[in-house]
């Protein structure tokens, strides 16, 4: 669900082999958020699934690998054409 | 930006340090580019007051040392690690930095630094979110990468360490949570988060929507998600709905306010309740339904029922961010609801000279009474700088602004940096400055730039108003506390701190081997020892050991990469 992001300069990331579209200026998470992805890492020690929490920097909850570069909060990372992103 | 505008106005060079990738904080959090602005036309105006004024976006500033008789060295990271794109005008005010002092510090200058950038930005909560370096003196620049206020939002580059003589921090706050059964489930999100999404990314957190936790943050949150096309379920205020009435009958611009929400409430037929709350999340990868309850006056659940969603937007309160200002040594106080705050005079100085702090740093009250704090401390500032006596009383009641003076407490901060009797002394170092830019003492006031100085009467308008958004955060305070009840929402195997995966259990347990306050209990069962480093668990695990929250301790206010931090010591490295 989002609001029209102006067709024109869209653009996709990858998450998991899957492609994400993407706005301009947009984050990383809600890139993932908008096209229905809720949860992209898993904990530690239960294995329990995690995305966004406090979607401000503050919680590391939304950890995520872009182009290789790990611990990175999806939250705060804008999306560039061509990012691959995978769970942190 | 209205501290850095008003000190820019009257010819001080300013650096806006701001972690945010677009100017505008919590409150005035923009879209991305090519949406309508938001908030427009009193976000426009604070975006021209800028004029002047280096902005750095961003540029998160994890930590501050020094001091105003040297200076500040103020370093930062970039908002992502790849982002090596500085804008062209950037790299040249870089250039003149390089070259102005040397700008460096422990064998730190920008070209060894460069790219020093990690994750993340500025986490900071509510309207003001971001570090300013005033610097003091026009002629004298250090701080400084100019880039247009609205600037195209590139990721900043890092660089190496700002330099400044005056320090103002306006960090905001970030959304208090609660624990509770299912909490970690994708699909729970704080208040602030969904908020985010919604105002920076346009981007709507689900279908099904419930809002809970308590506080006015409820509505624009709740009405912002209605109409941008979500169902909200409910929003589940866990005090009482009408508590704020005699505020705001008081008050008839935050009376239209609330009245606004009301309209927007029924307009989407959002029902609003007051006295319940969500006590659990359910689901088995994702949230399927939360676990409603009607409260006592404690916040102990009483009857419950199910109610079906995708998303939960909560939030209770916010914590002031305020780690900058404990790793400068500026001595704390508490907000009203305990939250430790940055202790400031009546002109905003903190206990440390050169060292100002607005906003919700020096206690939770929101954007408009953060934006008449940054036109205060940047007339202090100014005032400071010239050497010349603040218009505000200043002398030794540093306190929280919240107290009234007869019950300010003894802050006792005899070891730390305290100012002399009357106002700190900066001590602009005069080797530092070139004598003839010094301002004389001598001189007649009205020969400093003084444009955009207030008259008298406007001095005394900002005053009163600064006295009634001051009166009415208190009141907020009083009227959506967080009552302890909340503990007995929780099982044995709810998650406190959600970094280390720690449950109740683990807690309980650590108090039955003798932990009797938060510290070790810390200590023995890691709550607050991942990468949030307390943020998020830190109020729940002191209320669980009958504290209020301690200021925070952190040597970094942002999480930081080893390999970034070795890259501040190169020169060390070659040396040895």
């Amino acid at each position: 669900m989002t609001f029209d992001t102006g067709a024109e300069t869209r653009f996709e990331i990858s998450f998991g082999g899957r492609t994400i579209p993407a706005a301009p200026g947009q984050t990383i998470a809600a890139a993932l958020y908008a096209a229905g992805v809720r949860s992209w890492r898993t904990t530690r020690f239960e294995g329990r699934p995690r995305g966004l929490f406090c979607g401000i920097g503050v919680c590391f909850d939304c950890l995520v690998i872009v182009n290789g570069t790990e611990n990175l909060r999806a939250c705060l990372t804008e999306a560039r054409p061509g990012d691959e992103v995978t769970p942190g | 930006m209205a501290a850095a505008g008003t000190a820019a106005r009257a010819g001080l060079r300013v650096a806006l340090l701001d972690g945010a990738i677009r100017l505008g904080g919590q409150f005035h959090r923009q879209p991305p580019p090519g949406h309508k602005p938001r908030n427009s036309r009193k976000f426009r105006r604070l975006v021209e007051g800028l004029a002047g004024v280096d902005v750095l976006l961003g540029h998160q500033v994890w930590a501050v040392e020094g001091s105003a008789t040297a200076h500040f060295t103020i370093y930062t990271q970039a908002a992502r690690a790849d982002a090596v794109h500085a804008e062209a005008a950037s790299a040249e005010a870089a250039r003149a930095d390089a070259t102005d002092t040397g700008a460096t510090h422990a064998g730190v200058t920008y070209e060894e630094s460069a790219h020093a950038g990690v994750t993340g930005a500025e986490s900071a909560h509510a309207e003001s979110a971001h570090a300013e370096a005033a610097h003091a003196e026009a002629a004298h620049a250090e701080a400084a990468h100019a880039e247009a206020a609205n600037a195209e939002a590139a990721n900043a580059e890092a660089r190496g360490p700002l330099r400044a003589r005056a320090l103002l921090i306006a960090t905001g706050a970030y959304d208090r949570v609660l624990p509770f059964p299912g909490w970690d489930l994708p699909g729970v999100l704080t208040a602030g988060g969904a908020q985010a999404l919604l105002k920076g990314n346009g981007v709507v957190a689900g279908r099904r929507i419930v809002v809970a936790g308590t506080g006015p943050f409820l509505l624009p949150v709740a009405t912002g998600l209605a109409a941008a096309g979500a169902r909200i379920v409910g929003v589940f205020e866990a005090n009482s709905r009408t508590g704020l009435l005699p505020a705001l009958l008081r008050n008839p611009a935050k009376l239209g306010e609330a009245a606004g929400y009301a309209l927007r409430l029924a307009r989407h037929r959002v029902p609003y309740h007051g006295g319940q709350a969500v006590v659990a999340a359910h689901g088995g990868d994702e949230l399927t339904h939360v676990t409603v309850a009607r409260l006592d006056a404690d916040w102990k659940a009483l009857t419950t029922r199910d109610i079906e969603c995708d998303t939960l937007a909560t939030g209770y309160g916010f914590t002031p961010q305020i780690d900058l200002a404990v790793q400068l040594g500026c001595a704390t106080t508490h907000d009203a609801d305990g939250s430790p705050i940055v202790a400031v005079d009546a002109g905003l100085r903190t206990s440390v000279p050169g060292v100002y702090a607005a906003g919700e740093t020096i206690g939770v009250g929101g954007a408009a009474l953060a934006e008449l704090d940054g036109v205060q401390a940047a007339h202090t500032i100014i005032a400071d700088a010239a050497d010349q006596p603040a218009p505000e009383p200043t002398a030794q009641d540093w306190a929280n602004r919240d107290r009234p003076s007869q019950d300010r407490p003894n802050l006792g901060w005899a070891n730390r940096d305290r100012p002399s009797q009357d106002r700190p002394n900066l001590g602009w170092p005069s080797q530092d400055r070139p004598s003839q830019d010094r301002p004389s003492r001598d001189r007649p006031n009205q020969d400093r730039p003084n444009q955009d100085r207030p008259n008298q009467d406007q001095a005394k308008r900002d005053r009163v108003k600064r006295q009634r958004a001051e009166a009415f955060a208190r009141r907020l305070h009083e009227v959506y506390p967080v009552r302890d009840g909340w503990r007995e929402w929780l099982t044995p195997r709810t998650l406190i701190c959600r970094c280390e995966e720690v449950p109740y259990q683990a807690i309980l347990e650590a108090g039955d081997l003798g932990a009797a306050d938060a510290r070790t209990v810390k200590l023995l069962a890691r709550p607050g020892m991942g990468w949030c480093q307390g943020r998020i668990c830190g109020y729940p695990v002191a209320r669980l050991c009958g504290e209020d929250p301690r200021h925070p301790g952190r040597p970094f206010a942002h999480p930081l990469r080893m390999a970034d931090l070795a890259r501040l010591l190169p020169q060390r490295t070659k040396d040895e």
